[in-house]
């Protein structure tokens, strides 16, 4: 039952969302909260993005931020039909976002007038995220770590493997050509890894932040090495003891529950697969006088990370921009990200040889997409599990993470590193052997 | 037993006590041929000491500058060895307690006696002011790289290899020669840079072309090098002539900056050095502006570790400070961290950064061996003094980069952009067996 400022209410929106669809040649059409379409013969298995009643188009014209469309995207009241984020991204707009918001494109006196008449009208419900509070970033504390890590990666260990790779590997994989799959794509990195650390039989490797433990695995099924794992994820933790035990690898893989400070003695090898990113800037040197602690003298540490694209300095550097503010406030607690020039330098600073760096920013941008593209599969099978708040909000992490990537405003790099001494650095003279054809084990 | 016999006899009581006690097995000369210790054999490794000046001179201003004028004027000289195998002489004492060691009284009665005897002459280096760095002045840049690399093609020539390529090697093997090294470099720079036939390459820094030429020749690339010093482009061009590759090589005597034109590569083989820090905007805009869209962009340059905080990190070191001000003027080596902020911050894309620390050591090794092994004709050609200078110059990179206390990196860029960046998705094509290449 409609009134009728009800029904010019509609026929606004409908009017100016026509007019946007002309004007700015969209590629997708829209499904409003009486059914009606724009454009008006919208076929029914056409990418169209819906909104599910009037209160979204209230709450977007008095707060337009993407705190307000996370919220409604989780609740589903903003949803994309017959498609996801990444056909929505492709079919964007050839106008520049900020002509478009300016009203360039459109006629400024419909837009005021349908925004007038949705000034009072009640947001609506539910709101998901609003008991979550604004993140701050990590102090160090361990207890703060704890709470980051699990808020994340106790999700729900079966939510995880619907989606992931069969070795649970949640970083950025490596694939040798574009169309190789997730599994092979993880499978690639763990070798990767275990090569430019020139793991030898013997040899005592310590993972940070082990996750489920897959690298450690790898590393002590084909290199023999005897792997040390250290996470702040329960679950994870005991996931990794299962599954050393299922594999007979027990005494050759160790998990600890413990904050990455605490853990005591020296390691030939360290690998850091993007846990970097929850230890925050301001507790960099930490982290890594904690490395140079825990790493024989010959030693070598393989750093992988995401990172920011640098700015004219580091106070501009630092000034975090919403869609950072959103993903660390909703899924990554305490995240922060460097720029690789910083991570350079603080591995410099504090008593490290670089050797390698490698740019792996469209392996993570397609990582990201694959994991999209798995958990959309399985999306309802996942909500069943976490909800749909979770299972909306880990898509649209995918997605945004995986068009960022691919836009060049986040890479994901592999640094390698020795402690700084006189004399070799032990490494071979050239990279060639990470390319050789591996013998069989 | 008249002063100059009593200063000997101190000095000579002196480095006996100072070779027990810091277990040091080189032996001296001193200059009325007396040794230390007193049966040293004709052919043990010694320090030469020429005149008592040297001495007067070190014990009034114990510094890197006098034992470099000395060293020059071969009046502190070593005989049967090396610079190597004096700093593999190094006593296990840090320098710093060199003195705490030694015996008081002996150190302070030989000093004492040599106070006011005349440093005497030669003093070759007195001459050359403290270095400034570069403010990106054309005839300031060009009158640094003159003093350096305009000193005598036929002087390089004695000890570079055949491409007189005057940048890090890289050896596949460390038991390669610096032929095979620098062909080997070369061909790395441009399988990193993905060169294909008929791209377009600009080579900034380009030295007396080894580069241009290598890869007209063997990737089918137009090439165009450019360099202030007029002996390097010179030579260059005499190359490309006699190689009859004029249609596809070109270099040219030109400042960086004003290059004009796009190209689909660029590479900068350590030209970065002697930018200046305060410079690398300038140099930055403009390989930005010199490179296509999509084009890659190949840095290589030596790197200091960085230091606490920038302010620490530009006060220079002796060694450094006699290094700019002697060998090359108006040069700043950066640290990498900063290198690859400038890259993003001037709107490229890091895509791969390598550590060839131990390469430069090699590569200065065995400059420096081939150098002293043709010493005499290079002292013909550019006289003692300055084969003397690049001799300790040589062995001083060699043993920093040994020491970890200087580094090289090669850096490669592309244009910032959205989408693919168009690089295959591993390295491995760099290390896949050499395509037939037409040399």
């Amino acid at each position: 039952m409609s009134t009728p400022a009800a029904e010019k209410r509609l026929h606004g929106v409908r009017q100016l969302l026509t007019q946007a669809h002309e004007r700015l040649a969209l590629q997708f059409g829209f499904v409003l909260w009486d059914g009606s379409t724009v454009p008006a013969d919208l076929a029914s298995e056409a990418l169209a993005i819906a909104i599910a009643d009037e209160g979204v188009v209230a709450s977007l014209i008095r707060r337009p931020n993407l705190d307000t469309l996370v919220n409604l995207w989780a609740s589903a009241r903003f949803d994309i039909r017959n498609g996801t984020f990444f056909d929505i991204a492709e079919r964007r707009p050839k106008a520049r976002t900020r002509a478009v918001l300016r009203g360039e494109m459109l006629d400024r006196g419909l837009a005021v007038r349908t925004a007038l008449r949705f000034l009072f009208v009640p947001r609506g419900g539910p709101w998901p995220l609003e008991d979550i509070k604004p993140d701050r970033p990590s102090s160090g504390d361990p207890e703060e770590n704890k709470r980051n890590i699990h808020f994340h990666y106790d999700l729900s260990n079966k939510f995880y493997s619907l989606f992931l790779d069969p070795e649970m590997g949640y970083t950025c994989g490596y694939y040798h050509d574009w169309n190789q799959d997730l599994a092979t794509g993880q499978r690639n990195k763990f070798d990767h890894i275990c090569r430019k650390l020139r793991l030898k039989p013997g040899e005592t490797m310590l993972d940070i932040g082990c996750g489920w433990g897959g690298l450690m695995c790898h590393a002590a099924q084909n290199y023999g090495v005897i792997a040390h794992g250290v996470t702040l994820a329960e679950q994870q933790a005991a996931w990794v003891r299962e599954k050393t035990a299922r594999l007979g690898l027990a005494g050759r893989v160790t998990v600890e529950l413990n904050d990455y400070t605490a853990v005591q003695g020296q390691f030939d090898k360290i690998s850091q697969i993007e846990m970097f990113e929850h230890v925050g800037i301001a507790n960099h040197p930490t982290f890594f006088r904690t490395v140079h602690r825990l790493l024989k003298p010959d030693g070598l540490y393989l750093h992988q990370a995401t990172t920011r694209v640098a700015k004219k300095d580091d106070k501009t550097f630092n000034r975090k921009r919403p869609e950072l503010k959103v993903v660390t406030r909703y899924l990554w607690p305490g995240a922060e990200f460097d720029h690789i020039g910083m991570t350079l330098t603080n591995l410099e600073r504090y008593g490290f040889e670089v050797h390698d760096v490698e740019d792996w920013r469209e392996h993570q941008a397609r990582s990201f997409k694959l994991w999209h593209d798995h958990l959309y599969e399985v999306r309802d099978t996942a909500e069943r599990e976490v909800g749909p708040v979770n299972v909306r909000m880990f898509l649209a992490w995918f997605a945004a993470c995986s068009i960022v990537l691919a836009r060049a405003d986040a890479f994901l790099f592999q640094t390698l590193a020795s402690k700084r001494r006189r004399g070799a650095s032990g490494l071979p003279p050239t990279r060639a052997d990470l390319y050789r054809p591996r013998e069989p084990a | 037993m008249d002063a100059a016999a009593k200063r000997l006899h101190s000095l000579r009581s002196l480095l006996a006590h100072a070779r027990a006690r810091l277990a040091i097995d080189v032996g001296f000369v001193l200059w009325d041929g007396s040794t230390v210790p007193s049966d040293l054999s004709a052919s043990a490794f010694a320090i030469v000491i020429g005149d008592e000046g040297a001495v007067a001179a070190l014990v009034r201003r114990p510094k890197l500058n006098t034992v470099l004028n000395l060293w020059v004027s071969a009046r502190f000289d070593l005989r049967n060895g090396t610079l190597f195998d004096l700093v593999a002489q190094r006593p296990r004492v840090k320098t710093k307690q060199f003195i705490k060691v030694l015996d008081k009284r002996l150190a302070f009665d030989a000093a004492r006696r040599f106070l006011f005897v005349p440093r005497g002459n030669p003093w070759p280096l007195e001459d050359i002011k403290p270095d400034r760095t570069t403010t990106h002045n054309f005839a300031e840049d060009k009158a640094n790289i003159h003093y350096h690399y305009d000193v005598s093609n036929a002087f390089y020539a004695l000890w570079l290899d055949p491409d007189m390529v005057y940048t890090c090697a890289y050896f596949t093997d460390w038991n390669n020669d610096i032929a095979t090294a620098q062909r080997d470099k070369l061909d790395m720079v441009c399988r990193k840079l993905r060169l294909q036939p008929g791209e377009t390459l600009l080579d900034l820094g380009c030295g007396f072309g080894g580069l241009v030429c290598y890869a007209a020749q063997n990737y089918g690339v137009k090439a165009y090098g450019v360099t202030l010093a007029e002996e390097q482009a010179r030579f260059a061009n005499e190359k490309i002539a006699r190689l009859g590759i004029g249609d596809r090589a070109k270099v040219e005597c030109r400042d960086y900056a004003t290059v004009e034109g796009q190209y689909d590569k660029v590479s900068a083989i350590c030209i970065l050095e002697h930018v200046g820090i305060d410079n690398n905007e300038i140099f930055f805009n403009a390989v930005q502006r010199s490179l296509k869209p999509g084009g890659l962009f190949l840095n290589q340059a030596i790197a200091r570790p960085a230091k606490q905080n920038d302010r620490i990190f530009r006060k220079k070191n002796r060694d450094y400070a006699a290094l700019t001000r002697y060998i090359f003027p108006g040069t700043e080596l950066d640290y990498i961290g900063r290198t690859v902020s400038n890259f993003e911050r001037y709107g490229f894309e890091v895509h791969d950064v390598e550590g060839w620390r131990e390469h430069y050591q090699r590569t200065c090794r065995l400059w420096h061996d081939r150098l002293l092994a043709n010493l005499k004709a290079a002292e013909r050609e550019v006289g003692p003094v300055t084969v003397r200078l690049f001799l300790a110059y040589l062995a001083g990179c060699a043993i920093a980069f040994e020491r970890n206390t200087a580094l090289l990196f090669q850096t490669l860029g592309s244009k910032r952009r959205r989408g693919p960046s168009g690089l295959p998705p591993t390295r491995a094509e760099l290390y896949r067996p050499a395509r037939a290449a037409a040399t």
